[in-house]
């Protein structure tokens, strides 16, 4: 238990700032213009207040309970953002089967179930699989392997 | 009258013809298998499977596209059920309430007939739910055709609202993802002026964030991020479930067909109110039985009641649901949404014109839905013995091949690295949205939506002259918002009541 609600807290904070930011971006990049004649910056503005709004309306209740502690699953989410990261660095200049092994393998640093041996071998079947749905199956134009040098 | 006979059946007959090519066949058999498997399997929802496969879909005929992705939300509430009496395990939300009755039956040696008796069920509560939307969509349409922009900017209104409100735990929550949505729905080209917005200057996004990337990010992303230490591989001891072990007494044939009625009756109500859906209508049709049942304690004790009836529930919703979405274009949950994005990413505006200009679409996927559950009636009983073997594959092989088939889906949407990196965007927004508590099925409504309610609101705001209450001088606008408000003071009471029931700090 934690003496407030942290969590409800941050939340309605950060919602508060974003709407603030877009709203203010809103009306200072583009052009508002009238109730009966908007711009495009008007329905954006308003938006923007709307969820500042209900970021404080998030916070404010959560100011007076308790909380919970949150938990955060770091090895997991980094290493699935990872993988669609090297994901997306390597498809362009290096192909389809070096970019989903490096997927695979990175994706994998998120449970330590697998060996280096299983990883390998589960890296080789999902390439395996990629290619020929993607490739064989849809017929899709991604080249399976290139070296760009 | 007899026209009206007329013209349905030269429109089934256009339907029956679209339905029925092969393409379409295979594209309908693929969606209900993919669907069951989705359903079978924790840790995959509906929507996540959807924007997985959505990419696919863009190389596909419109009327396959949404063939194929109807069949995956209606397979899943079969494959649910089944998981759902066989282990334990809640493979879909609308399923998890089968879990209640359904095991229990399973753990008496009545797996069987429970697999036999939520088959029918679902197959009667989804043909209901078919006839339901062949019949009220031409009558509905014909007051569409009425409809200015105030009904319409009423109509989401309330869709959002409804939506954030009846399914959520937080009201205040729910709505700020529903604004955050339609905020991601305004980058772009403005409409009215073809002045760019929030582009930065990226010319990918000057036809808006892809809708795969968004749907992708928040929900296959998150929730393959979560699965991986909460999903675990099924312990299963299932002996093969024999065909002489599916056939239900007369007293369970008996006791089943009330439910079934009933069940149907709550599911096409809920599933065509947008806002709700399949797994409100399942919880509500268990409680209704448990309320008219003569012997309520039998109830979570292996009462064929409370199988059958949210089962039957929650397919009627699945095909009510599709009423609203193609009939005004207004999706009542972040499922249609995905139906309608893919219909717009074809160039096809849903609407009340949709059934008159492309009657093959709505009458072809109409018929598709015949045919679906059919497939579906023939192959859930056979493929029991696959499923069971599937769930037994751990979920640390599984989860890089789906991050595969999410990587490579949202790469070849335009062969571009800029929607991976808004995967990337959207899948840390999506977990961050985890931790805080945050829904994301309404940011998807928010963003399919938000376009069309701020064109809309712009024209209503024109022709009244600026004059906010013009909204409400139109009796269907007036009373569509006007519900729209007491559903959302009722919402926020229900909130503050809840958290008044927390215990404050010291």
């Amino acid at each position: 238990m934690l003496s407030r609600d942290y969590r409800d807290i941050v939340t309605g904070a950060v919602l508060t700032l974003a709407g603030l930011i877009y709203a203010g971006y809103a009306a200072m990049k583009y052009d508002t213009g009238t109730i009966s004649e908007m711009g495009p910056g008007m329905f954006p503005l308003g938006l923007g207040l709307m969820l500042a709004g209900f970021g404080v309306v998030i916070a404010l209740p959560a100011l007076r309970r308790v909380g919970e502690p949150v938990e955060v699953e770091w090895r997991q989410a980094v290493a699935v953002v990872a993988s669609i990261v090297v994901f997306g660095l390597l498809i362009r200049p290096f192909g389809l089967v070096p970019a989903v092994i490096a997927l695979t393998l990175v994706a994998t640093l998120g449970d330590d179930k697998l060996g280096l041996r299983g990883a390998l071998l589960l890296a080789a079947g999902v390439t395996a699989m990629a290619a020929l749905i993607f490739v064989v199956g849809l017929g899709m134009l991604i080249p399976l392997a290139r070296w760009p040098l | 009258m007899m026209d009206v006979f007329a013209t349905l059946s030269g429109n089934i007959g256009i339907g029956l013809a679209t339905a029925f090519s092969p393409a379409n066949l295979l594209y309908c058999f693929i969606g209900v298998f993919a669907g069951m498997l989705v359903g079978v399997l924790p840790g995959i929802g509906a929507v996540a499977a959807m924007s997985m496969l959505f990419p696919l879909t863009l190389n596909l005929a419109p009327t396959s596209a949404l063939i194929l992705l109807a069949g995956i939300w209606y397979g899943t509430a079969y494959g649910g059920s089944t998981a759902a009496i066989l282990l334990n395990v809640p493979g879909s939300t609308s399923s998890a309430v089968a879990c209640l009755d359904g095991y229990p039956m399973a753990k008496q040696g009545r797996a069987g007939i429970a697999l036999m008796m939520t088959t029918v069920g679902s197959f009667f509560g989804g043909s209901v739910g078919i006839l339901l939307m062949m019949l009220f969509s031409p009558v509905i349409v014909g007051y569409a055709m009425e409809f200015t922009s105030a009904e319409y900017f009423a109509l989401m209104t309330l869709g959002l609202v409804a939506a954030s409100t009846v399914a959520g735990e937080s009201v205040v929550k729910s709505l700020a993802m529903v604004v955050l949505g339609i905020m991601f729905g305004t980058v772009g080209i403005d409409v009215y002026t073809g002045g760019e917005r929030f582009t930065f200057g990226q010319a990918s996004l000057y036809d808006g964030i892809s809708i795969a990337a968004l749907a992708m990010g928040l929900f296959g992303v998150s929730e393959v991020i979560t699965s991986i230490r909460a999903v675990h591989g099924a312990d299963i001891r299932s002996k093969s479930i024999t065909l002489r072990s599916m056939i239900p007494g007369r007293d369970d044939v008996r006791r089943s067909m009330m439910p079934m009625v009933r069940g149907t009756a709550i599911g096409s109500f809920f599933g065509a109110l947008p806002g709700t859906g399949p797994a409100i209508a399942a919880f509500l049709s268990y409680a209704v039985e448990k309320r008219v049942a003569r012997e309520p304690e039998r109830f979570g004790k292996g009462a064929i009641e409370g199988v059958v009836a949210p089962e039957t529930a929650n397919n009627a919703a699945d095909q009510t649901a599709f009423i609203p979405t193609m009939t005004l274009g207004i999706p009542g949950s972040a499922t249609m949404a995905i139906m309608l994005g893919a219909l717009m990413i074809q160039g096809i505006t849903p609407g009340p014109k949709l059934m008159s200009e492309h009657p093959d679409i709505f009458w072809g996927l109409v018929m598709s839905f015949w045919i679906g559950n059919l497939i579906l009636v023939v192959l859930n009983i056979p493929l029991i013995g696959l499923w069971v073997r599937i769930l037994t594959v751990p979920y640390q092989l599984l989860y890089p091949a789906i991050l595969m088939f999410v990587c490579i889906g949202v790469y070849t949407v335009n062969t571009n690295t800029f929607d991976v990196w808004m995967v990337v965007l959207f899948g840390v927004l999506g977990y961050a949205m985890r931790i805080a508590d945050l829904p994301a099925a309404p940011v998807l409504l928010g963003f399919v939506l938000g376009p069309m309610m701020e064109e809309h609101f712009r024209r209503t705001m024109l022709v009244a002259d600026g004059d906010f209450l013009a909204l409400f001088h139109r009796p269907v606008s007036g009373v569509v918002l006007g519900l729209t408000i007491a559903i959302l003071a009722w919402g926020l009471w229900n909130t503050l009541r809840l958290h008044r029931a927390r215990p404050a700090s010291p």
